[in-house]
């Protein structure tokens, strides 16, 4: 295992990236929407700052994960900037959520899985 | 709430614009107006202040994250040359990477310290042991740093003084010089600003008529302070006057001055006496000062003695000290003096002459760097080495030992290790941590360390006197010096116990480490605990074994035959010249008082010197038929004792007669030899009436007794003569006496004997000579008790160290001694083969360590006199210990793995 492999294959996307990610994945979406999004999606537990919400979506748009769009016809403010995920972006959606697939894999595997009462995909279908 | 709203709206827009500058100015109108809604929405005081709260936090980290990174994110996607995207680590600016670096050693040590914390017993274990060790490493650095390198601040520019030898008549290139030497160095030297010369270490006085005692002084030239560069508190130094005059003055020592004469300014002019005759008091050194090259409190000090002054060759006066003129340097004072020694040569041809025929000459040493006199530096090498190779051995075992107990604690971790490692913690961060932890918990250890030393040192600082019996003033307290030691020491211990667990459960790999401890099974990767439990087993095996080579040596001392008896004697140190006797006089005090039986005496005899004492008078001699090797002269060893001492001594009387009362002054002069001497100058096998020259006088060999020890139990058979005191008499001597009843009775009745001679006759000191023979293997038994608790200190680490190891494996292999079991094998079998396992864990270290104790052993014998060097049995019983201790550490692991129910090890994978 060499170092540049450790690190490509398992950098982590920060969680708050990752958040947006999902929230943007379901739709077309707004700043606000986002924020309370994300803190519906997590029970509260992770309430985004205005600046850092905009610094994410700021680089979402400079690497080509997003782009703004018109807002939707049944919009009912006119000035809100809308995004959407490109495809870039459902990759690397797609990327994080499969590293956080294989983690859970390898957790299963130690047994620390069964130790938390974490539930698995295999024992599910069985 | 409106208007208070936007109050805050507008603050916040403020702060976006300072704190997240990299934002567009459409992505800052959008937070504000979204920050303005959220406000607007909070129902009550309490979310609103929440809001606000994260709403501070999120500028911060965006603040933060923006310097750091340059607006650059570490998952922003980088274009392979492929054509595909990856998620690269971001790129920093320089000041950034500082920045980081900062943050992350910051992180690290804040990490390591809860860690440490949280795990307080863990913690204070590796810290008492290494500060153990780091005590031991910083004490004798210290001591070594007292004795060699730390300046003596009382003396100014010491880079400019230099010592100046006159070789000796064997000789010998560092020998003392005479006083006429010392003024035609003056004279003749244009590069010296200053020179003085100094002899004696001790001086009696006697203070508003109390019993005179001796107190540590020095008799000195004029110049002695000026030289020096040491102002005087009070008063004025010694002059040439002074010593020329013979004047009886002296400068008191600021211990003296504050001790026995009261501290106050009106000291000068007083009057103590000093050698019996009255001095007066004309100065007071600062306080500090010491004496030169020696660590010595001086009490005082008083012009050289006329005796000495007279004499040039014959009599040494000791070392002389001299200051460079500005500019000069020793090569050309060395050049100055190579002119005079010639010159000497030839005016003083019969004098300036050493025994092998050679022009005496002088040598010049520099004083920067050479507290220790040049002849004793290779014996200082040897001893430095030994020790430091000591300290080293015990620094090894405890960083070997910490060292386990951090791989245990480390594999025990390693699943959350590992966890990290797949979250994304770099390898190098681990690492780090881990090495932190080391270094903090080393630091832990150095202070402990120090202030057990500091502790140590004012201890010892306190009563020197009472232990020493002399006024030492060794500052051991650590010095600026001292903690860059321990400071470098803590980094490299820290590093050496932590780097390599470190390393080690770093480079897990992911997915079987993540199985947890048990599952780790077999593999080949186990090398490094072995090689730490090898360490400390060599380590101790070493240390043990040369603890056992000095106790032997040191029994083998105490059990020599001495060849005197010294149980029952007393010794009662006289000096005559109190009383002011001449050398008739001198003679009728002792013939009295060897006749005196009185009280509970019931042998009296004097002598100049006590065997084992220290002390020796040598003659150079001409034997009869005997011719010393081309160069070398005949230099024996010389006795003054009066008739009766051999019998009192219990020394055996081989061959003639003892001296008798007919051996007197103008009789024919008698010496008595030891069979050494017979042996070593060849002469015939019955030597009476055998012609020994001795200075202007014929000597006839009239007895020969048995060899015995003179100088250290550890002596070869070395030759030694003895003169009757009655044709040789000396006014200092020691009064030795046997009797009834206890030491104490048979010195009060010695004191009534001296006194019933002479009321005024002050006693210099007394002892008992089973105290002499006992402080003269004081050294070996310092080093035994040292060795000793090194050794013993060592193999109790190695039992921890083991027991961490074998313990250790078999948590690794508990898999596979379950499938064992499982398969059918026995518990015993279970037990033998972890036992073996420690056993073989120990083996290596034993091969590696009968190597070093070899080698250690050898160092020990060339160190110290006396002592054997390798011994066979002591590795034999060395190796036995250590297999024992290891069987016994392994026990415990053992019977826990021979307990395992097979049925729940396999249950648990």
């Amino acid at each position: 295992m060499t170092r540049s492999r450790l690190d490509t294959e398992t950098q982590p996307l920060p969680a708050h990236v990752f958040q947006i990610l999902l929230s943007l994945l379901e739709g077309d979406s707004h700043g606000y929407a986002l924020l309370q999004d994300v803190a519906a999606r997590t029970d509260g537990r992770m309430q985004l700052g205005t600046s850092t919400l905009y610094a994410v979506i700021q680089r979402l748009l400079r690497v080509g994960w997003a782009v703004e769009v018109e807002p939707p016809g049944d919009s009912t403010d006119g000035r809100r900037k809308y995004y959407r995920l490109t495809e870039a972006g459902h990759r690397a959606a797609r990327a994080e959520a499969q590293r956080i697939h294989r983690l859970e894999r390898m957790l299963r595997e130690s047994g620390l899985a069964e130790e938390l009462g974490v539930e698995t995909h295999e024992e599910r279908r069985s | 709430m409106n208007g208070r709203g936007s109050r805050w709206v507008a603050l916040h827009a403020r702060l976006l614009r300072i704190c997240a500058r990299t934002l567009g100015e459409g992505a800052l109108r959008q937070a504000n107006a979204d920050f303005a809604r959220l406000l607007a929405e909070c129902p009550n005081r309490r979310s609103c202040a929440r809001l606000l709260w994260r709403e501070v936090r999120s500028l911060v980290s965006t603040w933060r994250r923006d310097r750091r990174y340059l607006g650059r994110e570490a998952w922003e996607p980088t274009r392979r040359p492929d054509g595909t995207a990856t998620v690269l680590p971001a790129k920093l600016s320089l000041a950034g990477r500082g920045r980081v670096a900062a943050d992350v050693l910051g992180r690290a040590i804040r990490h390591g310290a809860r860690q440490l914390i949280a795990e307080p017993g863990f913690s204070l274990t590796c810290a008492l042991f290494l500060g153990l060790g780091i005590l031991v490493a910083t004490a004798g650095f210290s001591a070594l740093n007292a004795a060699l390198w730390r300046p003596e601040p009382w003396v100014s520019h010491p880079d400019r003084l230099v010592q100046i030898y006159t070789s000796g008549y064997t000789g010998d290139p560092y020998g003392p010089s005479s006083y006429p030497d010392m003024i035609d160095v003056r004279e003749a030297a244009d590069t010296l600003s200053g020179l003085m010369g100094f002899g004696g270490e001790q001086i009696v006085v006697s203070v508003d008529g109390e019993e005179p005692r001796r107190v540590v002084g020095q008799w000195v030239t004029g110049g002695f302070f000026e030289t020096l560069g040491v102002p005087l508190l009070l008063g004025r130094g010694i002059t040439d006057d002074d010593v020329d005059g013979d004047a009886r003055v002296a400068v008191a020592g600021y211990d003296f001055w504050q001790r026995k004469l009261g501290g106050s300014p009106d000291v000068l002019g007083r009057r103590i006496e000093i050698e019996g005759k009255p001095h007066t008091i004309v100065g007071v050194a600062p306080a500090g000062m010491l004496a030169v090259g020696e660590p010595l409190i001086v009490d005082l000090w008083a012009p050289l003695r006329h005796t000495l002054v007279e004499h040039r060759n014959s009599a040494g006066m000791g070392v002389l000290i001299g200051r460079l003129a500005g500019g000069a340097t020793s090569e050309q004072l060395e050049a100055e003096l190579a002119g005079l020694a010639e010159h000497l040569a030839d005016s003083y041809p019969d004098l300036w002459i050493d025994g092998r025929g050679n022009p005496v000459r002088f040598t010049v040493v520099s004083m920067s760097g050479a507290r220790i006199p040049p002849s004793a530096r290779g014996q200082l090498l040897l001893a430095v080495a030994l020790g430091a190779l000591l300290v080293g051995l015990l620094l090894a075992t405890v960083c070997a030992n910490v060292a386990t107990l951090f791989l245990v604690r480390a594999m025990r971790q390693r699943a959350a290790i590992a966890t990290r490692l797949a979250l994304g913690s770099g390898r190098g961060r681990i690492v780090l941590e881990l090495t932190v932890q080391g270094v903090l918990l080393a630091a832990l250890g150095a202070a402990i360390g120090l202030a057990l030393t500091s502790w140590l040192a004012g201890v010892l600082a306190a009563g020197p006197d009472s232990w020493l019996g002399i006024p030492v003033a060794l500052d051991l307290r650590p010095d600026i010096r001292v903690l860059g030691f321990a400071v470098l020491l803590v980094v490299i211990v820290g590093a050496a116990f932590a780097l390599a667990p470190a390393l080690r459960v770093s480079s897990l790999d992911l997915a079987t480490a993540m199985k947890g401890p048990a599952g780790a099974g077999g593999g080949g990767r186990r090398g490094r605990g072995k090689g730490l439990v090898a360490i400390q087993v060599a380590a101790s095996l070493a240390l043990l074994v040369a603890a056992a080579i000095v106790v032997r040596g040191l029994d083998q001392l105490q059990r020599t035959d001495l060849g005197f008896e010294p149980q029952g004697v007393t010794l009662t140190e006289l000096d005559l010249s109190f009383g002011d006797y001449d050398e008739a006089q001198e003679r009728a005090f002792v013939d009295a008082l060897t006749r005196s039986s009185g009280g509970a005496l019931t042998g009296v005899a004097v002598a100049r010197t006590v065997p084992l004492a220290g002390t020796t008078l040598s003659y150079v001699l001409d034997i009869d038929g005997y011719e010393p090797p081309p160069g070398q002269v005949v230099v024996v060893p010389t006795n003054m004792i009066s008739p009766g001492y051999f019998e009192l001594m219990g020394m055996r009387l081989v061959a003639g007669r003892d001296f008798d009362e007919d051996d007197r002054e103008g009789a024919q002069l008698v010496v008595i030899a030891n069979e050494a001497f017979v042996s070593a100058y060849g002469l015939p096998a019955n030597p009476l009436g055998h012609g020994v020259q001795m200075d202007d006088e014929r000597a006839e060999i009239v007895g020969v007794v048995a060899t015995a020890k003179y100088q250290s139990p550890a002596e070869p058979e070395l030759p030694h003569l003895w003169l009757p005191y009655a044709q040789a008499p000396r006014p200092r001597l020691f009064v030795h006496a046997r009797g009834r009843g206890d030491a104490a009775a048979v010195l009060a009745s010695v004191r009534e004997a001296i006194h019933a001679i002479d009321p005024e006759l002050p006693i210099l000191s007394t002892m008992r000579l089973q105290q002499v023979v006992d402080d003269a293997t004081m050294g070996e038994r310092v080093l035994s008790i040292g060795l000793g608790a090194a050794g013993v200190l060592a193999l109790g680490l190695s039992v921890l160290g083991i027991y961490g190891s074998v313990a250790h494996l078999v948590g690794q292999r508990r898999r596979e001694l379950s499938i064992r079991m499982a398969v059918g094998a026995s518990r015993g079998s279970i037990l033998r083969l972890v036992l073996q396992q420690g056993l073989l864990l120990a083996t290596i270290g034993l091969v590696a360590g009968s190597a070093l104790s070899i080698g250690v052993g050898q160092l020990l014998r060339s160190a110290i006199t006396g002592i054997g060097g390798f011994e066979p049995w002591s590795l034999l019983l060395g190796i036995a210990m250590l297999a024992l201790t290891t069987l016994a550490a392994s026990l415990a692991p053992a019977l826990r793995a021979a307990r395992l129910d097979p049925a729940k090890a396999l249950h648990a994978e």
